[in-house]
């Protein structure tokens, strides 16, 4: 299995202007009197008003490596470091012909050329940066808490869909000791498998769409009589959740049943030929909701049932995105550890074949959603909110809406309506997360 | 599964790349390497380091000793190809051995291109590709001190300076311009100041006559210009596929084996990359010999892809360099000499600070650089280019503050494709 290694994580543009603390500390370190001799970048653009740093990502195939014809330089398999070996460097300077990222440079004076290693492990500019824009991200608890890998290679989701991402992240976290429980829906199409085949290597039950939080109950209420801790957890998509099965849903989240249940929210019934949802946001184009002749797309708004379980009282509630993936991890397993009621997990799933966006975007769509307030992250345990990636300039949502084709029509005036709706609904979210009691229902 | 058996020839960076990638992509095929050299592989570009003492011959290595074991590659030196039969799938060896092949890549890479002059011969003159180049180049200048060197190309101008640096007197035998294909009129006025004050001794003749050998000492003659003498005659005129082994075999060769997008010959299953190759370039898909590392790495790589079973186009090579000398920086890169409607030009200079800087355009996209002593990152330039970043809006910026407005495109395109790197 490929190693996880640790990185330093730069915020893209979020440096103060002429900011070179990261610079002087690592210049510091590495005992170079020139700054310029320092392994990180800082990029103060002002004709841009960009202003960010750049430094070597340690590439998994380093070109430079693969280019130096004096072998000097060489990936570290055990800590991902590429360092250069400055006796075999013969300051050619191909590698940083090759590098793309900006990440190794030349020295006049020396004749050599020299990069980033991390400090080997223990990075100086990451402890400069007081302004949190540098961190130092540890990878390694998070693969060694991975388990087996339960679902299938090759699996037949559509092309860009970011439901299989979910899934096999989520039983790679909950692991074998887990019953899953699906819909009807565009994920049973692949996550059942064909027959003869199998996508998964555990147990599944299949119910209907109004019946799978009471079948999650009784499955619950049965493994806890025999003296069994099972995950019972779901993967269903909106549909089932937040309209046909809601009524079900209700009834398990008021009286806080020991299951998890986990929604993909591709915004609509993709499995049928894209139908308006309760989760299809206000204007969007489905089928049922379509542009035309006094029609604008969806004329309600989308129901925010991550909020409705809030004030069900349950356990543990929290939406995730896997552009965000370690943020993902910590809310799966902190919802494998909730015991004493239920979690519910609201994951944010672009759908390119439905929303008309590119097959590659899907990871695009949902930093964006993010970046823009259209899916904040937030989490609230046992009733205390908190929002985990709070967005300091919030961007436009004219910057996510034109990712995809469903919002094609919208008029600047329709734009500026989403927008509001968008922004109070994250004032919502926020003014519950200011309160110092946790909501209690 | 049936296991392949993939047969590179050469054991440079194309040769390397490849097997890398075959592996990389499957773990279970055969794959050999064999090298006409006697030694483990190098890289050309080194060489002059080797004039200078700056590495030593031991140290010549590209890769680590246990490379091939840890990589599950067979590697014989010392066996040179001498012929190919596509029809049975076989290589003949010099000494009449024979091996079957399932796919072959050629890249036996390059060696020194003589021009023919009278008294031009190998006995009396030296070229300068291969370590056994180098070291009868050392042999030869063990008691004397006074190199000529015939040819202003990169090779030539690196082991100028490399013999400089060793101290030894240095005669430039230049026909035109320096770096032609890397420098301009203007960029070549600054080089030949940085060389000249740095001790290298250029000589403008053309039409070289004759080379005749008497005394210990090298005489030429020219059509045009004073003879000259020196102890040693250095030709570095430029370097030619290596495809003497190929005649007869029915694979296509122009200046070099040519190949298509999957870098594969016109023979199905027999691949070309590296020096030895004549591939699409970049921006226009001409096709053209590109002798450097860089596109060496990338052809081999895409050959190894398509030799494994991944399909994989080539998206074809663009002429860069990187050049450090004396201390100063020339880089160069993709269309930089273009002219004509098509493109849009930007220059300045400053010879004073031996400052020179162009960029050129087209549609909006960065197409060229030359830039001396201009401090950016030559690989984010290429970046630009490769990706064809619409630089529309930002031409004059970039040409303004390169290092930070390229830095700043190349961030601002990878933050856009959703994965920041950074991230």
């Amino acid at each position: 299995m490929p190693n996880a290694y640790n990185t330093i994580k730069a915020e893209f543009n979020a440096c103060p202007p002429e900011c070179r603390l990261c610079e002087e500390a690592c210049a510091k370190e590495k005992g170079h009197k020139i700054i310029n001799q320092a392994r990180i970048k800082p990029v103060h653009a002002r004709a841009v008003k960009f202003h960010g740093t750049m430094s070597c990502v340690q590439c998994g195939q380093p070109r430079c490596q693969q280019i130096c014809p004096a072998g000097a330089i060489e990936k570290n398999t055990e800590d991902g470091i590429v360092r250069i070996d400055e006796v075999q460097c013969v300051g050619c300077g191909l590698c940083t012909v090759a590098c793309p990222y900006g990440g190794v440079y030349f020295d006049n004076e020396s004749q050599k050329s020299f990069k980033c290693d991390q400090c080997n492990g223990d990075p100086k500019c990451v402890q400069a940066c007081p302004y949190q824009v540098l961190s130092y991200i540890d990878n390694k608890p998070v693969l060694s808490f991975l388990k087996e890998d339960m679902l299938a290679p090759g699996v037949t989701a559509c092309r860009g869909c970011p439901s299989e991402l979910y899934l096999r992240l989520t039983l790679r976290i909950l692991g074998k000791n887990t019953i899953l429980f699906s819909t009807p829906g565009c994920a049973c199409g692949w996550m059942h498998g064909v027959y003869p085949n199998a996508a998964t290597r555990l147990a599944r039950v299949h119910c209907l769409f109004d019946n799978v939080a009471a079948t999650m109950t009784g499955s619950s209420l049965y493994y806890r009589s025999i003296g069994k801790d099972v995950n019972i957890v779901s993967f269903c998509g909106d549909g089932s959740t937040v309209d046909i099965g809601f009524q079900a849903l209700s009834g398990a989240a008021e009286r806080n049943e020991k299951i998890i249940y986990i929604v993909y929210d591709n915004e609509g019934y993709m499995n049928t030929g894209d139908q308006r949802s309760g989760a299809t946001p206000y204007l969007a184009r489905t089928t049922t909701t379509p542009v035309g002749i006094g029609r604008r797309g969806k004329e309600q708004g989308s129901k925010y049932v991550p909020l409705l379980m809030l004030f069900h009282g349950i356990s543990y509630v929290a939406t995730a995105n896997i552009a965000y993936p370690l943020d993902f991890v910590r809310k799966l397993t902190k919802a494998m550890h909730t015991k004493d009621g239920m979690s519910y997990l609201h994951l944010y799933s672009p759908c390119p074949t439905g929303w008309g966006a590119p097959e590659d975007s899907s990871i695009a769509i949902c930093k964006l959603a993010v970046e823009t307030n259209h899916f904040p992250l937030w989490e609230a345990d046992h009733g205390r909110v908190e929002i985990n990636h709070e967005v300091a300039n919030p961007k436009s949502l004219k910057e996510y809406i034109e990712l995809m084709d469903k919002y094609k029509h919208i008029t600047p005036e329709e734009m500026d309506e989403l927008q509001k709706r968008v922004n109070s609904r994250y004032e919502m979210i926020r003014n519950l997360a200011q309160r110092n009691e946790p909501c209690r229902v | 599964m049936t296991r392949k058996k993939h047969l590179i020839i050469g054991a440079g960076s194309a040769g390397l790349s490849a097997a890398e990638e075959i592996r990389r992509i499957n773990t279970e095929d055969e794959i050999k390497i064999v090298s006409a050299e006697d030694f483990d592989p190098y890289s050309p570009t080194v060489l002059p380091y080797l004039l200078s003492g700056k590495i030593k011959e031991a140290s010549l290595a590209m890769r680590k000793k246990d490379y091939f074991d840890k990589l599950n590659v067979t590697f014989v030196k010392d066996k040179e190809v001498t012929r190919i039969l596509p029809e049975t799938r076989n290589v003949v060896y010099k000494d009449g051995e024979r091996e079957r092949y399932d796919d072959l890549l050629l890249a036996a890479g390059a060696e020194s291109s003589w021009p023919e002059i009278k008294g031009l011969d190998k006995s009396r003159c030296q070229g300068f590709h291969t370590v056994s180049d180098s070291r009868q180049l050392l042999n030869q200048l063990h008691d004397k001190n006074d190199v000529a060197i015939l040819g202003a190309g990169l090779v030539a101008i690196e082991v100028a300076i490399g013999l400089i640096e060793r101290g030894y007197r240095v005669k430039l035998i230049v026909r035109s311009r320096i770096l032609r294909v890397y420098l301009d009129e203007d960029a070549d006025s600054i080089m030949k100041g940085i060389l000249t004050s740095n001790g290298i001794n250029l000589l403008y003749r053309r039409g070289i006559e004759e080379v005749k050998q008497s005394g210990g000492e090298v005489q030429m003659t020219f059509l045009d210009g004073e003879p000259l003498t020196a102890a040693v005659l250095l030709v570095c005129s430029g370097v030619k596929a290596r495809t003497e082994f190929l005649s007869g075999s029915g694979i296509k060769v122009n200046r070099g084996i040519v190949v298509d997008r999957k870098m594969q010959t016109n023979i199905n299953g027999i691949y070309a990359a590296g020096d030895i190759a004549e591939a699409p370039d970049f921006f226009a898909g001409d096709y053209g010999m590109n002798q450097r590392s860089e596109a060496a790495m990338d052809g081999g790589r895409i050959a190894g892809s398509n030799m494994a079973g991944v399909p994989v186009d080539y998206e074809g090579w663009i002429s860069s360099n990187v050049f450090h000398v004396f201390g100063n920086t020339s880089f160069t890169a993709g269309l930089a000499m273009a002219t004509g409607d098509d493109y849009e030009i930007l220059a300045g200079k400053d010879v004073e600070k031996a400052h020179y800087k162009k960029l050129v355009f087209k549609d909006n996209k960065l197409v060229g650089a030359m830039l001396l002593n201009v401090e950016v990152d030559p690989g984010v330039f290429l970046y630009l280019m490769r990706r064809k970043v619409d630089v529309g809006e930002c031409k004059k910026q970039l040409f303004e503050k390169p290092q930070e407005i390229s830095r700043w495109l190349m961030l601002l395109t990878e933050e856009k494709q959703g994965a920041s790197i950074q991230g």
